[in-house]
């Protein structure tokens, strides 16, 4: 093929400069993929092979790849940074990143690396201790935001909060926050259920109270972690306070204690008042059963995250839509700030029973597949 | 959604030699389809029980440490090689093995997804020979897989890059080292546009080899301090190898780590080594100065300066390594970006490249060129005044020529009245065709007599993306035009081969699939047993002990709450 004909192929005229020749080549590469015309494209390429065959091939000289390395100081802190990101030294990489030679080593975009560091070391930095995420969380106020896209793609590639999820010595709070935020793709999905199921291995009502922030926001994923958390207990049935899978109306035992417990008193009061002779000694012991029964109202082991695990398990084990579980999750809880707990519990049961009665409301999301 | 419910799915699958996996494209997204265990990476080892069944994956692996006679791993390093292992009653080559572990993960994906896999895309490191990549062919053709297509690691995680930064217009580099290969590829992305520009490599160079040189050395101390040498039996050198692979690991997130081997000698005898970073980086120096020929050979066959290589794309497990890393800072003054999950991407371009295959809608805008990463060619003698050399190697399609690309040679005849000529048909790149592969031969017959070196003959080589090669040789004088072409399917192997390695699979005993999960939780647990001691070890003996009972009972909701238990434990001992 001549130059000439080359590029009339390409479409230009002769002596057009290397950057349009690519531009061309580029252009009609789309509509000539070597996959599908492999005739046409072995035309284009020659045609463009030919056009560029003056442009000069750089080689670098050999004496440069055995001479003094290229590495300037301003990679090798980058790299540092980068290493002890990975180690998880952390206050080593934020003491780097502060310092103004980190500005230096950013060789594009500083301020969108250093960025990128202070959320990374910040959200880091909670695993060594609650004071830093205070402190953290007070200086840079925007990084801590649940529904950052950004923060939450960064932490789905670093993968960090996998590990904030598995330490120990991360406060119950951090955690719930770190799971909050991980909505990212199925891969993170897989490995924060992974996370949560170890977390809950070691500590199950903060782990299920973590599933339940989830519902409020992000109902599919959240039934997706239940129903890991789930598996894991059908595996593993007798270790561990709450077996979920047991109970699949977890209120049971708890509804016994709210509803039963009062009317049992009632009940005593009455045949005592009716058995004994006299009035005052009637009041005193009715008084005296009903504070006992009171008592053991307020101090019932249930709390808060026990309830809602229960709640949405219940909702989860009928088959209902995860977002119809989350407003009655959002209810149940303002019910219980208004109430008090175990009040709210079962009220909460009564209207979820409403609710399932009345009209469908909100389409049905599929669940997390 | 593209996929067609009645046409089945097309999927890409990451044949490597530590992991396989398989990934498909759904969604306008690369997604990694588990296995029945609910694992994302499928170890490539196959072995055999007492019972001569066979297994395939995660139970294998864990075997390796209990039963390393009747296990093999790392058979992608001796693809299209001679070697045959035994397993049980079987002698395997590593074609079978590998069709092995190909059939098991298109299992995998046919029960994940419910539709059977129409067609796969394997990818191969970008320096394997033709021989590799046929004895590859000949393992997806016995393990019953449709494969047209086999692309390069690093192309398929430059695919896998170009895929997720459809705007991004950059020069790349991407390093591919994997368990057992080592892929430069220098390439430039352009708008959804991947040209691979050139690549090299070093098909015997991975993170294997740095397990094996820190195994060396670890060996040399233990017989040097404890005076037992851990190389004399297998069993001993398979232990050494699994604390080596712990401690590499765990000097990856630390500045020191302990390389512990338990049970040795008939005192049980546990041996501690305790190793730091920058001891180990100088036994691996030399691994790492083998690292930088491939780049620099890439880098002169693009014909560009370091200082032009916008970002280094780091790919395969063993980039974690922070030597890596500092070897990427140390050649192109910037760090390395990992920017897909280093094991998956390369099965992730793999599943682009099913998609862009088959048309599919969702790549549309995507277009990849590939190279030839050998050149092609023929032999031919020399005429020098008298003498004569014979056996020169003459190449007609270079190394790096974009493909599908024709290229042509003119050769004439060497004595007069010659009336045929025989042509030998090689890949590599030395001058003398013996140190090359031979990939065919033909004769051209009915030449005209005449004087030597006046009947001109063209050879023209046409070379495809699915590595068919097409030769049209024309007689000039005469217009006469003999075709040959190769392609890469019953090469290597012959079809009969095949044919008999595939009734043999066929005839295979394998464990019942739905017991899988069983019996991998018991290698697991049997290989942890035989690397930890004190009370773990007596409470994992415990549990395994309770579910062997619970295995006996074949209750399957038993079995599967014992199995839960065992893993339990299992998973919280490997993290603690």
């Amino acid at each position: 093929m001549d130059r000439l004909t080359a590029f009339e192929l390409l479409g230009l005229s002769p002596g057009a400069d290397a950057k349009a020749i690519k531009r061309a080549y580029h252009k009609r590469l789309k509509t000539t993929k070597p996959d599908r015309d492999p005739e046409g494209f072995k035309r284009l390429r020659a045609a463009f092979e030919v056009a560029t065959s003056d442009a000069p091939a750089l080689e670098e000289p050999a004496a440069e790849w055995s001479s003094p390395r290229l590495t300037t100081q301003r990679t090798l802190n980058a790299v540092a940074v980068h290493h002890a990101l990975d180690e998880g030294r952390f206050a080593e990489a934020h003491a780097t990143v502060m310092d103004t030679r980190w500005a230096d080593a950013l060789l594009d975009d500083p301020g969108g690396a250093y960025a990128e560091a202070t959320r990374r070391t910040g959200i880091a930095t909670i695993l060594d201790h609650r004071p830093a995420y205070e402190a953290v969380a007070a200086v840079y106020p925007d990084v801590f935001r649940p529904n950052d896209p950004e923060l939450q793609l960064l932490l789905g590639i670093s993968r960090e909060w996998q590990r904030l999820l598995q330490a120990s010595s991360v406060p119950p709070e951090v955690r719930a926050f770190v799971a909050k935020c991980v909505i990212v793709d199925e891969a993170s999905r897989l490995s924060l259920a992974r996370g949560l199921v170890r977390w809950y291995w070691r500590d199950r009502p903060s782990a299920m109270a973590a599933v339940v922030g989830l519902l409020e926001d992000y109902p599919a994923v959240a039934s997706f972690l239940y129903q890991q958390v789930r598996a894991f207990d059908e595996y593993v049935p007798s270790t561990g306070p709450i077996p979920l899978q047991r109970q699949p109306t977890p209120s049971a035992r708890i509804r016994f204690a709210t509803l039963w417990t009062p009317l049992i008193v009632v009940a005593a009061a009455l045949v005592i008042s009716a058995i004994s002779s006299g009035p005052i000694v009637d009041r005193i012991v009715g008084a005296l059963v009903l504070a006992v029964g009171l008592l053991f109202l307020l101090g019932h082991p249930a709390n808060s995250s026990q309830v809602h695990a229960g709640y949405l398990a219940s909702c989860l084990a009928h088959d209902e839509p995860p977002e119809v579980a989350a407003r009655r999750v959002r209810l149940c809880r303002r019910l219980r700030r208004a109430l008090g707990e175990n009040i709210a519990l079962d009220f909460g049961f009564r209207v979820g029973r409403l609710a399932r009665l009345g009209p469908a409301s909100a389409p049905v999301e599929d669940a997390a597949r | 959604m593209t996929l067609r419910e009645d046409a089945g799915v097309r999927i890409g699958i990451d044949l490597g030699t530590i992991h396989s996996l398989a990934s498909v494209l759904m969604d306008g997204r690369a997604i990694i389809i588990p296995n029945p265990l609910g694992e994302r990476l499928t170890p490539s080892a196959v072995s055999v029980d007492t019972q001569g069944r066979v297994l395939v994956g995660a139970a294998a692996k864990a075997r390796e440490v209990t039963h390393p006679a009747e296990t093999v791993c790392n058979f992608k390093r001796d693809m299209g090689t001679e070697r045959t292992w035994t397993l049980g009653r079987e002698t395997m080559r590593p074609e079978s093995l590998s069709a092995l572990v190909l059939s098991e993960i298109r299992q995998s994906v046919e029960e994940h997804l419910g539709q059977p896999v129409v067609e796969a895309v394997v990818t191969v490191p970008a320096y394997f020979g033709e021989d590799q990549r046929r004895a590859t062919q000949a393992a997806c053709e016995i393990a019953g897989l449709h494969v047209e297509r086999i692309i390069n690691e690093p192309t398929a995680a430059a695919l896998a890059y170009g895929f997720g930064n459809p705007q991004s217009e950059a020069r790349l580099v991407v390093l591919d080292l994997g368990g057992g290969t080592f892929d430069v590829s220098v390439l430039e992305v352009t708008d959804g546009i991947i040209e691979i520009i050139a690549s090299a490599g070093d098909a015997r160079l991975g993170g294997e080899d740095f397990v094996e040189v820190m195994m060396e050395q670890c060996r040399r101390r233990f017989l040097a301090s404890d005076a037992i040498d851990l190389g004399a039996h297998e069993d001993l050198s398979a232990k050494l190898r699994a604390a080596c692979e712990r401690a590499k690991r765990g000097l990856t997130d630390a500045r020191d780590a302990a390389v512990v081997v338990t049970g040795v000698g008939p005192a049980a005898a546990t041996l501690t080594l305790e190793v730091n970073r920058d001891e180990v980086h100088q036994w691996w120096a030399p691994l790492i100065a083998r690292m930088q020929t491939p780049v620099r050979q890439a880098l002169k066959d693009a014909g560009w300066m370091r200082s032009a290589v916008d970002q280094v794309l780091l790919v395969g497990g063993a980039t974690r390594m922070p030597i890596v890393s500092d070897f990427v800072a140390s050649i192109f003054n910037k760090p390395g970006v990992r920017e897909l999950p280093p094991d998956e991407a390369v099965a992730m371009g793999a599943a682009v490249q099913a998609a862009l295959k088959a048309d599919d809608a969702q790549v549309e805008d995507l277009v990849v060129t590939d190279i030839a990463p050998f050149s092609l060619g023929v032999n031919h003698t020399g005429e020098y005044g008298s003498h004569r050399v014979g056996g020169l190697f003459a190449a007609i399609l270079e190394r790096g020529t974009v493909l599908p690309a024709s290229r042509s040679h003119v050769f004439t005849t060497l004595d007069d009245g010659q009336r045929e000529v025989t042509f030998q048909v090689y890949q590599g790149e030395h001058a003398l065709c013996e140190h090359n592969t031979k990939i065919g031969e033909y004769s051209v017959k009915g030449i005209p007599a005449a004087p030597a070196g006046e009947q001109p003959i063209e050879v023209r080589f046409s070379y495809d993306l699915n590595g068919l090669l097409e030769i049209e040789t024309t007689v000039r004088s005469t217009g006469k035009t003999h075709v040959l072409v190769i392609d890469r399917s019953g090469r290597g192997m012959s079809k009969a081969e095949v044919e008999r390695a595939r009734a043999a699979m066929a005839s295979l005993k394998f464990h019942p699939r739905e017991a899988l999960p069983n019996v991998a939780a018991l290698e697991r647990a049997e290989a942890l047993f035989a690397t930890i001691t004190g009370e773990p070890r007596a409470m994992l003996g415990e549990c395994i002990g309770a579910f062997r009972a619970c295995l006996e009972t074949q209750d399957g909701k038993l079995i599967s709450q014992g199995r839960g238990r065992l893993l339990a434990i299992v998973d919280r001992f490997e993290h603690n």
